[in-house]
């Protein structure tokens, strides 16, 4: 298969937009679609200091290989979940990454803060260990994104991410969830980061061969706890799809943005209290992370560490 | 014999081929669905149409993440 732009060999095939590219022009292809994600959607303004979630994967280290070679100069989070085994060499990762890219990384640790990895902590709430995860995680990078002054908060997010979730929420009809996914959540009165998404609208397989290109080492395997998770299920049914009519992913998560418009007209925006206990924007009186921290009974001191390699 | 790498599945399979075969059949063989993996052939990403034949290193990269 030869590139279409230069007709030197290919190295990917990108049926969803019926092209086939080398890899010089493929990383040019995934880094204009990141451009034109950031300015269509106006995810970045020059001087915006970023925080990237990171967890060693290909998507979270693709995306801060992305923004430093924008010129963002992104620092990093790394939560550590403490899963034997999986966390420490997923650190591991993430820490050479950052000294490879010569920024500050910050990371804390669930063990750490509360004695318990998130196994532990899922049990003892009676949650599942995804939604316990989830939980922790939002709130820990939000606080540690507004604590550095780090006003953007940019995940690794992709399309695929998305599809699944909206179909899940489509699946279960879960309308408090449904209109909630967007490429950016702007700031809330200062509680709240800007929240950002710049893959929303790339492929699992396009970072994959971007991370793969770029020489990015990042972690394959996948969280532990991952396995039998419905997300994965429906990842999997929407490629099935997505190998009999190429481009169908697309096309549905660019068809819910387009209703998203007209559906967040005249909706409510955003939680109207703040948490008694850490000021965190809340539906009720606590936010769900000191809810569940209290039901924890741990007395607890919200620390992280600090690596700077940007020296 | 192709040697096949797939980090998640399973490490270091061997395969013995009859013929030289693309790598979409070679994916078909192991039930496995090309928008789900990438294919790096002797340390270069390839496409589908690519030809592996004995002696090849074979790596099988999913993509597929998240829980």
């Amino acid at each position: 298969m030869k590139c279409k732009l230069c007709n030197n060999k290919a190295a990917i095939n990108l049926r969803a937009y019926n092209t086939s590219l080398c890899k010089a022009h493929f990383l040019s292809f995934v880094e204009k679609r990141v451009t034109e994600t950031i300015r269509k959607y106006k995810l970045l303004n020059k001087g915006d200091s970023v925080l990237v979630a990171v967890s060693g994967g290909k998507d979270s280290l693709s995306l801060w290989h992305i923004l430093t070679k924008f010129g963002y100069a992104p620092e990093g989070l790394y939560i550590d979940l403490g899963i034997n085994g999986y966390s420490d060499r997923s650190l591991k990762k993430v820490l050479s990454f950052a000294k490879e890219v010569k920024a500050r990384l910050w990371v804390v640790s669930l063990k750490e803060i509360f004695g318990l990895g998130i196994k532990e902590l899922a049990r003892v709430l009676k949650r599942p260990y995804c939604s316990a995860c989830g939980t922790f995680k939002r709130y820990l990078m939000n606080r540690i994104s507004m604590e550095r002054n780090l006003r953007v908060l940019a995940t690794g997010h992709n399309l695929d991410d998305e599809v699944s979730s909206l179909l899940g929420n489509l699946l279960y009809w879960k309308e408090e969830y449904l209109w909630k996914k967007n490429v950016v959540l702007e700031e809330y009165e200062g509680h709240l980061a800007k929240k950002i998404k710049p893959f929303f609208l790339i492929s699992e397989r396009e970072i994959a061969a971007y991370a793969f290109l770029s020489g990015i080492d990042y972690i394959y395997e996948e969280c532990p706890y991952s396995v039998g998770a419905k997300t994965l299920l429906y990842k999997e049914i929407l490629s099935r799809i997505e190998d009999q009519s190429p481009g169908t992913k697309l096309m549905f998560l660019k068809g819910y943005l387009k209703r998203l418009k007209a559906e967040k007209e005249g909706r409510e925006q955003g939680p109207v209290s703040y948490c008694t206990i850490c000021n965190y924007p809340s539906w009720g009186q606590k936010c769900v992370f000191c809810s569940l921290t209290e039901r924890l009974d741990i007395p607890y001191k919200f620390e992280y560490k600090e690596y700077d390699f940007s020296k | 014999m192709i040697s096949i790498l797939m980090p998640l599945e399973f490490d270091g399979k061997k395969m013995d081929i009859e013929k030289p075969l693309r790598i979409r059949q070679l994916l078909k063989k192991l039930s496995l669905n090309p928008e789900d993996y990438i294919v790096v052939v002797n340390d270069t990403l390839v496409t589908d149409d690519e030809i592996v034949k004995n002696e090849d290193n074979v790596k099988i990269i999913r993509v597929v993440s998240g829980g």
